[in-house]
């Protein structure tokens, strides 16, 4: 159960920041509004997951506290999490892909921990519904790019820099079930998916070396943090209601 | 990528209730049927419950055109289909009629 607790923290960031970052889409860049306004419910609905996770072991003014007033530096989302290339569709489609493959897995290694009696983990069967649901989403979307050569190249272009990522956070979930192979699991379903789509000999799964993100990405994820920190910052105490 | 010119306008079909009666609450525009179900669900349910979401593409609906308006410009002027037209005094004035 220890190895469950220090690994919650991670798990509701990366949710958060997931949210967070689709949601900054709409408004002024998507394929059209009604994916937008799609993008919008969705990661409301990450948000929502997010806040189940921090509710399991802080207190809501805890939760604020952590979101508002927390320096970038002191999240520990993932960086597949917090990749980001504004305006590159191919790049947010392969990353949610390829993020929420990883997430309905997860889900399924933590539920390996808990007791199914308690209610404070109910929120779990939810969660895999809606995540069901967007990957759906994300898997129509690889498929409909996958069907012109330019859709393909740029989903090349951004498996090559997200899969060693994506891999990296498949392969935490052995810190929920030590002994376990969630790489092996993880791989075998993107196969799957993606030869249904028929892009499997398009995409490499060579364990490659990370390109690194580091550098531009916590360049954006730094401003984001501080554009969504900045109304609270002015008046902690106001009730917003 | 050109990814709205190939899109296609779908209808938007809600069922609230198993009893209800199904109807049109809109349309959405997607690539495909699979993504216009799943954008029409994320946005016209966002809030509320439904029994069952529809889409159906607009380029398959037969639909009369500009031209065939005219054909229902009579529509007021047969009063013999308004409910109530053969009422008793109605019948009567028509059967003298026919036997005049």
């Amino acid at each position: 159960m220890s190895n469950l607790s220090t690994y919650i923290k991670r798990w509701a960031d990366d949710e958060y920041w997931n949210g967070h970052l689709i949601s900054t889409l709409i408004g002024y860049w998507g394929p059209d509004v009604e994916t937008n306004i799609a993008l919008g419910s969705m990661s409301q609905d990450d948000l929502g997951h997010a806040k189940m996770i921090y509710g399991s072991y802080m207190k809501p003014e805890e939760i604020n506290r952590h979101i508002f007033f927390s320096e970038p530096d002191n999240f520990v989302a993932h960086p597949l999490v917090l990749a980001w290339e504004e305006s590159n569709w191919a790049f947010i489609v392969v990353k949610q892909f390829l993020y929420k493959e990883a997430e309905l897995l997860r889900i399924h290694y933590i539920k390996h921990h808990l007791n199914p009696q308690d209610t404070k983990w109910s929120f779990l069967n939810q969660m895999v519904e809606e995540e069901r649901l967007h990957i759906k989403h994300w898997r129509e979307w690889l498929s409909v790019l996958s069907q012109s050569l330019e859709g393909i190249q740029r989903m090349e272009e951004a498996w090559k820099t997200l899969y060693p990522y994506a891999l990296d956070l498949v392969l935490s979930y052995t810190e929920l079930i030590p002994d376990s192979m969630p790489t092996t699991q993880y791989e075998q379903q993107l196969r799957k998916v993606l030869h249904h789509i028929g892009l499997d000999q398009q995409f490499t799964f060579e364990m490659t070396e990370k390109k690194s993100l580091s550098t531009v990405h916590q360049e954006i994820f730094r401003q984001v943090c501080m554009d969504m920190q900045a109304v609270y910052r002015l008046d902690p105490a106001a009730n917003w209601g | 990528m050109e990814l709205t010119t190939n899109s296609n306008i779908y209808e938007v079909i809600v069922q609230w209730k198993k009893e209800d009666i199904p109807r049109l609450i809109g349309s959405v525009r997607a690539p495909n049927g699979n993504l216009a179900l799943l954008q029409a669900k994320e946005i016209f349910t966002r809030r509320e419950k439904c029994y069952r979401l529809s889409v159906l593409p607009r380029n398959v609906m037969i639909s009369t055109t500009d031209e065939d308006i005219p054909l229902f410009d009579y529509a007021y002027s047969k009063e013999y289909r308004q409910p109530g037209f053969f009422s008793a005094r109605n019948a009567r004035r028509i059967r003298k009629g026919a036997e005049a």
